[in-house]
């Protein structure tokens, strides 16, 4: 199965911020979620993937072809939602899905249609006057209603409510219910990615710190709690970062290079992207092969 | 490009109410009025700038970005607002050529300088879009707005000084002659400048 | 076939559901030659990776419980006896480790804990 998206090496330079190298590669059938703080160039990875800004090095390879080569054609296999809906004030969704009938040749309005209507979404109130979710909403279904291989979600879920981010990452992963179907979401609302993600990158100032499989990288990680003294007496090698609490020291530690009776708490992905990113814990993804 | 003129279909009924409106008072005021060159030529100048309008409208709410990840190419987007603009030129010089004849019945003007006053207003009507599209298409609306300004500023104050030294409109505009040679370099650089904007078009993201 | 997932437990997501499929298997509530549901169709129920449901399955196909016909799916193993007696000799062996460690928590000796066996027999 080709990867959905492929890449390697790129760069992108602005005065004052640099974004790469990075390599990446989103295998098809997967979800991978990209976290970063704002302002890390998620969105920027986004639009150099779309091509819509140039890139300085580097390839770029979405479903199987470099983004340079007949991108038109394969924009027709792709979904975009970016933060800023892109749909003009005045229009109401039903409106707006007329004239993307004319943009995607695999258009249905049937699926449009439908999706606004699972999702209550009222179909003739100019977009301007719709709640955000509700905006958000109108953007995911134009998505999916084009019969798309490859979502691009730039924080789909930011301004949302509990209840309607759940609606809307349930979505996402209903789309990957299709093996042929892969899905780039950047957030920086982290329990929406938790869950779905396959993999999961973590992006801080312009560099990629980590790429890997979420479950693999919440298994090999926890917390320890202690005394300053008790966590150095740990392994380096199981020390992946540390930090000091009100009460104590805490660290992130690898898992089975601890001994055994220690207490270790369980890790979310939020703790270990702060670790990294305000504790320079230094976390490599695993080698293939390593122990499970 | 069927969906972007439908889009922005939408957005000039909308959004160009205004437009006209200007229209309609306008060409009532040219009918009875001394100096209809003048009242013609606002609505005129005006539809180029609407095309202007539209594309600030698709940078804020975002759409100038969207389409740029949609299966448009760059000469898709371009020319869907060029056609715009010819759209609305031929609303008003239709409109304005109602006029014309009206006045020419009425007896207020003769035959003679009716090619020749259409001809100048489509040309006006070229030529602003003309200079002003590729810059907003280069720079966005943002950066080309001030030489936006200085152009209305510019021609709102030729229009001013030809209407009140110019008394003889209908001397300039009998021959037809240089009004058509007049209208067909401005048809000629409106192309050129639908070309250049497709090769200059820079979507800001 | 029931499957729940305990995000706070800290065990390994994969080894969950192998075990609590295994458990299934062995105790009969899935049927041999029964259709278990697809990897990709598992995690979008239970929403959670793919590729961890992979692993599992991996794993309980590795151990000989369940069996893949391409194209088709994934089948519950005929009850093989050696690997269910292998099975229940490790649980006994752990029972009978925190039997072993409870005795020498209070100073019983390997006598006593026998004796205790054999009244169980009885």
């Amino acid at each position: 199965m080709t990867n959905a998206i492929e890449i390697h090496g790129l760069v992108k330079a602005y005065p004052g911020f640099t974004l790469g190298p990075v390599d990446l590669t989103l295998p098809g059938g997967c979800i991978l979620g990209l976290i970063g703080e704002n302002g890390a160039g998620k969105s920027t990875l986004i639009r150099l993937i779309l091509d819509m800004v140039q890139r300085d090095g580097g390839t770029v390879s979405v479903l199987g072809r470099d983004n340079r080569d007949r991108f038109r054609q394969t924009k027709e296999d792709i979904g975009v939602v970016f933060d800023e809906t892109g749909v003009p004030a005045c229009l109401s969704a039903r409106q707006y899905g007329r004239v993307l009938q004319s943009a995607y040749g695999r258009w249905s309005p049937q699926r449009y249609a439908a999706l606004l209507q699972k999702l209550r979404v009222p179909q003739e109130k100019p977009f301007s006057t719709l709640s955000r979710g509700n905006q958000m909403k109108v953007s995911i279904a134009a998505a999916l209603a084009h019969d798309a291989k490859l979502l691009l979600l730039d924080e789909p879920t930011s301004g949302l409510d509990p209840v309607v981010r759940e609606e809307i990452v349930d979505l996402f992963s209903e789309f990957t219910r299709d093996e042929d179907h892969a899905v780039l979401i950047s957030s920086h609302i982290v329990s929406d990615l938790e869950k779905i993600c396959d993999y999961t990158a973590f992006l801080h100032e312009g560099k990629l710190l980590l790429c890997a499989e979420k479950d693999r990288l919440l298994e090999r990680c926890g917390v320890v709690h202690g005394t300053a003294e008790q966590l150095s007496g740990l392994a380096p090698a199981a020390l992946l970062g540390r930090r000091r609490t009100a009460y104590g020291e805490e660290a992130l530690v690898e898992r089975r290079r601890v001994p055994a009776g220690l207490k270790i708490t369980p890790v979310n992905l939020e703790d270990i992207f702060v670790f990294m990113v305000r504790d320079g814990a230094n976390v490599c993804p695993e080698e293939k092969g390593g122990q499970s | 490009m069927k969906g972007l003129l439908l889009k922005d279909w939408y957005m000039v009924v909308k959004y160009c109410k205004a437009w006209l409106l200007i229209l309609a008072v306008m060409i009532g005021a040219s009918v009875f009025g001394t100096k209809p060159f003048l009242f013609l030529l606002w609505p005129v100048m005006l539809a180029g700038l609407t095309a202007i309008t539209l594309l600030a409208y698709d940078e804020r709410s975002g759409w100038t970005m969207l389409s740029r990840a949609m299966p448009y190419t760059r000469a898709q987007l371009v020319s869907a607002k060029y056609l715009v603009v010819l759209l609305l030129l031929v609303v008003a010089v239709s409109l304005a050529a109602a006029a014309q004849l009206a006045r020419i019945f009425m007896g207020k003007e003769d035959a003679g300088s009716f090619a020749g006053v259409l001809f100048l207003l489509l040309a006006v009507g070229l030529l602003v879009p003309a200079v002003l599209l590729p810059l907003v298409f280069r720079f966005g609306v943002e950066k080309a707005r001030i030489v936006y300004f200085v152009v209305f500023g510019f021609a709102t104050g030729c229009m001013v000084f030809v209407s009140t030294t110019v008394d003889d409109m209908p001397q300039l505009t009998a021959q037809g002659a240089p009004a058509g040679q007049i209208l067909l370099a401005a048809a000629v650089l409106f192309a050129l400048s639908w070309l250049l904007s497709i090769r200059a078009y820079r979507p800001h993201v | 076939m029931y499957i729940w997932i305990d995000n706070k437990s800290g065990a390994p997501i994969y080894d969950q559901i192998y075990t609590q499929i295994k458990n299934q298997i062995i105790s009969g509530q899935l049927a041999p030659d029964e259709m278990l549901p697809s990897i990709r169709n598992l995690a979008k129920d239970l929403r959670i990776s793919v590729i961890t449901t992979k692993r599992a399955y991996e794993e309980l196909e590795k151990e000989g419980f369940i069996y893949t016909v391409a194209a088709k799916g994934c089948f519950v193993a005929p009850k093989n006896m050696e690997l269910l007696r292998e099975e229940y000799l490790k649980r006994m062996e752990s029972h009978l480790q925190e039997a072993i460690a409870l005795a020498a928590a209070c100073g019983l000796q390997e006598k006593d804990v026998a004796d205790l066996l054999h009244t169980l027999y009885e």
